[in-house]
C-alpha cells in the first residue's frame, strides 16, 4: 500500500511545461481556424447571393415574349424594354429593364367589340375557349395584356370576370386609343429589375409590389445586341421613330433585340472584409490585414427565345 | 483501493491523442475552404459554359422567307462583345475541344472577364474555353453544339482527359423558320 504517492514536484513540473507548449500551440491553431469562420461564412454568402442573382434574372429574360399562338408578344410591341413601366417615352437606363411575357398555360383571346379609352368593360371572343371557363380562364385580380397590330399595347388589371365579359382598369397610364375588335387580350406578367444605388439592392417589381433580390450589391448593368451581335446602345433606345401610343410608346429598335447582357457587381456587407484595392473592391473597406473577400462580378448573357 | 494518480505516460499519451482530435477538427477548417473556392471555380465555369452556349444560340441558323438556307458563318464569339471577322456556326474541326483552335477558343480571368483568343493565353488567364460546332445531318439543319470551360491552374488544359472543376455543356440546335 505504497503505491499512493502521486506525482513527485519534478514530474508535476515537466508535466505542466508540456501542457503548456501543447495547449499554447494547439490554441495558436484553433484561434486561425475560429477567425476564419466568419469569413467563411460570408464568402458563401456572396456565392449564395451571385447565384440567385443570375437565376432571378437569366430565368425572366429567356422567358421574355413568349406570347400567343398568333406569335411573340414581340412582334407586336416591345416585350422587353431598359425602362420602368412608368417611366416616359424615351427614357432608357442601363440599370432597368422591364420583361413582359405571357405566362405558360395563360389565358387568351380576342375581343369581340371595339374597346374605347376609359371604357371598363372588355367584351370577349369566346371563339376557341376552353368549354368549361366563362371568361376565356381570365381570373380576377391578374394582369392581362391588350394589344393590336399596330404597335399599342397596355397593361390592364382584371377586377371582375363575367359570361364572357371582363372588368378592365389601366395600371398605369390611361389607354388614349380605341382598340379595335379582334385586337388580342392576354393574361400577361410584366417584371422590372431594377438596380437602388442608395439602398445597394437589386430590386424585382411586379404587378404593384417590389422586393429586394440581393443586397449589398454595388453596380447592375444591362447591354442589348441585335442580329449577328450588333451592340444598340442605349442613345438608339430613345432617338424614335416611336411605335404604338400613348405610356406604351417605344423606340423601334427595341424590335431588333436578339440578346442581353446583364453585369452584377457584389460585394461582401461587411466592411471589415474588404481591403482597399480598387481592382478587387469597388467601395474600400476598413480591413486591416487579414483575410478579405474580393468582389464578384458576375455576366448572364441570354438569347431571347421569343422572337416570332 | 485503486486511487494512485496518473503516470507521467498516461498524462502524455493523453495529451498525444488531445492533439490530434484537434489537430483533425482544425483541418476540417482548411478542407471547407479549399472546397469553397473550388465551388466558386465551377460555378463561374458554368456561368462562362452558359454564356457561350448562349451566344452561339443568337446567332442566325435560319431559313428565310423563300426557304433558303441562312447560317452566320461570319460573327466572331471568340472577341468580347462578339463581332464581324470570325467562324460563326461554321463546323469546327474534331480537335477544337482538346486543343486551341482560333475561332473555336478563347481565354477568361477569375472573374470571368474576357483576356484574349487566339493559341496563347495571355497572362492573367484563369480560363480556357472551347467549342465545337457538329453537324448531324448531310444538309446541315441540326447541329450539335458544345462549349468546354476549364481552369488553368495545373497548365494541362489540353487533352480528352477530364479537370477537376471543368464544365461541358451540350446541345442540339435545329434550323427553324424566322
Amino acid at each position: 500500500m505504497n503505491r499512493q504517492r502521486g506525482f513527485s514536484v519534478i514530474e508535476l513540473l515537466v508535466a505542466s511545461a508540456i501542457l503548456c507548449l501543447v495547449s499554447g500551440a494547439v490554441l495558436g491553431l484553433l484561434h486561425d481556424g475560429l477567425a476564419g469562420t466568419p469569413v467563411l461564412e460570408e464568402t458563401t454568402d456572396l456565392h449564395q447571393r451571385a447565384r440567385v442573382v443570375v437565376d432571378a434574372i437569366a430565368t425572366e429574360l429567356r422567358g421574355a415574349a413568349a406570347g400567343t399562338p398568333t406569335g411573340a408578344l414581340s412582334r407586336y410591341f416591345a416585350a422587353v424594354e431598359p425602362r420602368r413601366p412608368s417611366d416616359g417615352i424615351g427614357v432608357a437606363s442601363a440599370e432597368v429593364v422591364t420583361i413582359r411575357y405571357v405566362p405558360a398555360g395563360g389565358a387568351h383571346t380576342r375581343l369581340a367589340q371595339p374597346l374605347a379609352p376609359g371604357a371598363t368593360t372588355a367584351i370577349l371572343d369566346n371563339t376557341g375557349c376552353p368549354v368549361s371557363t366563362s371568361a376565356c380562364g381570365f381570373a380576377a385580380n391578374t394582369a392581362a395584356v391588350l394589344f393590336d397590330t399596330n404597335g399599342n399595347a397596355s397593361i390592364v388589371a382584371i377586377g371582375a370576370t363575367g359570361p364572357g365579359v371582363l372588368t378592365i382598369s389601366d395600371v398605369s397610364a390611361g389607354r388614349t386609343i380605341t382598340y379595335p375588335a379582334a385586337s388580342e387580350i392576354a393574361e400577361a406578367m410584366q417584371v422590372t429589375f431594377s438596380f437602388d444605388s442608395g439602398t445597394r439592392q437589386l430590386r424585382r417589381s411586379e404587378g404593384g409590389g417590389m422586393f429586394a433580390v440581393a443586397d449589398n450589391v454595388i453596380g447592375l448593368t444591362f447591354e442589348y445586341f441585335g442580329d449577328d451581335f450588333v451592340p444598340l446602345s442605349l442613345a438608339q433606345f430613345s432617338d424614335g421613330p416611336f411605335l404604338g401610343s400613348g405610356a406604351t410608346a417605344f423606340d423601334a429598335d427595341l424590335l431588333r433585340l436578339v440578346a442581353v447582357r446583364a453585369t452584377v457587381r457584389l460585394e461582401t456587407g461587411v466592411d471589415a472584409m474588404r481591403g482597399t484595392n480598387a481592382v478587387l473592391f469597388a467601395r474600400p473597406g476598413s480591413a486591416t490585414g487579414g483575410r478579405t473577400i474580393p468582389d464578384i462580378v458576375q455576366r448572364i448573357d441570354v438569347t431571347l427565345r421569343n422572337r416570332n | 483501493m485503486n486511487d494512485r494518480g496518473f503516470t507521467l505516460m498516461e498524462v502524455l499519451v493523453a495529451m498525444a491523442l488531445l492533439c490530434v482530435a484537434a489537430l483533425g477538427g482544425i483541418q476540417l477548417v482548411a478542407v471547407a475552404t479549399g472546397m469553397m473556392s473550388r465551388a466558386r471555380v465551377q460555378s463561374l465555369a458554368t456561368g462562362l459554359a452558359a454564356s457561350r452556349m448562349e451566344q452561339l444560340r443568337g446567332l442566325r441558323f435560319e431559313f428565310d422567307d423563300a426557304g433558303l438556307r441562312l447560317t452566320d458563318a461570319a460573327t466572331d464569339v471568340s472577341v468580347d462583345p462578339p463581332a464581324p471577322g470570325g467562324a460563326g456556326l461554321a463546323v469546327s474541326s474534331a480537335a477544337s475541344l482538346e486543343g486551341d483552335v482560333p475561332g473555336y477558343v478563347d481565354f477568361l480571368d477569375r472573374n470571368g472577364a474576357w483576356t484574349g483568343n487566339g493559341t496563347a493565353p495571355p497572362a492573367g488567364t484563369a480560363f480556357v474555353r472551347r467549342w465545337a460546332v457538329e453537324a448531324v445531318d448531310p444538309g446541315g439543319d441540326l447541329l450539335v453544339l458544345q462549349v468546354l470551360v476549364r481552369p488553368v491552374t495545373s497548365g494541362s488544359a489540353s487533352g480528352s482527359e477530364r479537370v477537376a472543376g471543368e464544365t461541358r455543356l451540350v446541345t442540339l440546335r435545329a434550323r427553324t423558320r424566322r
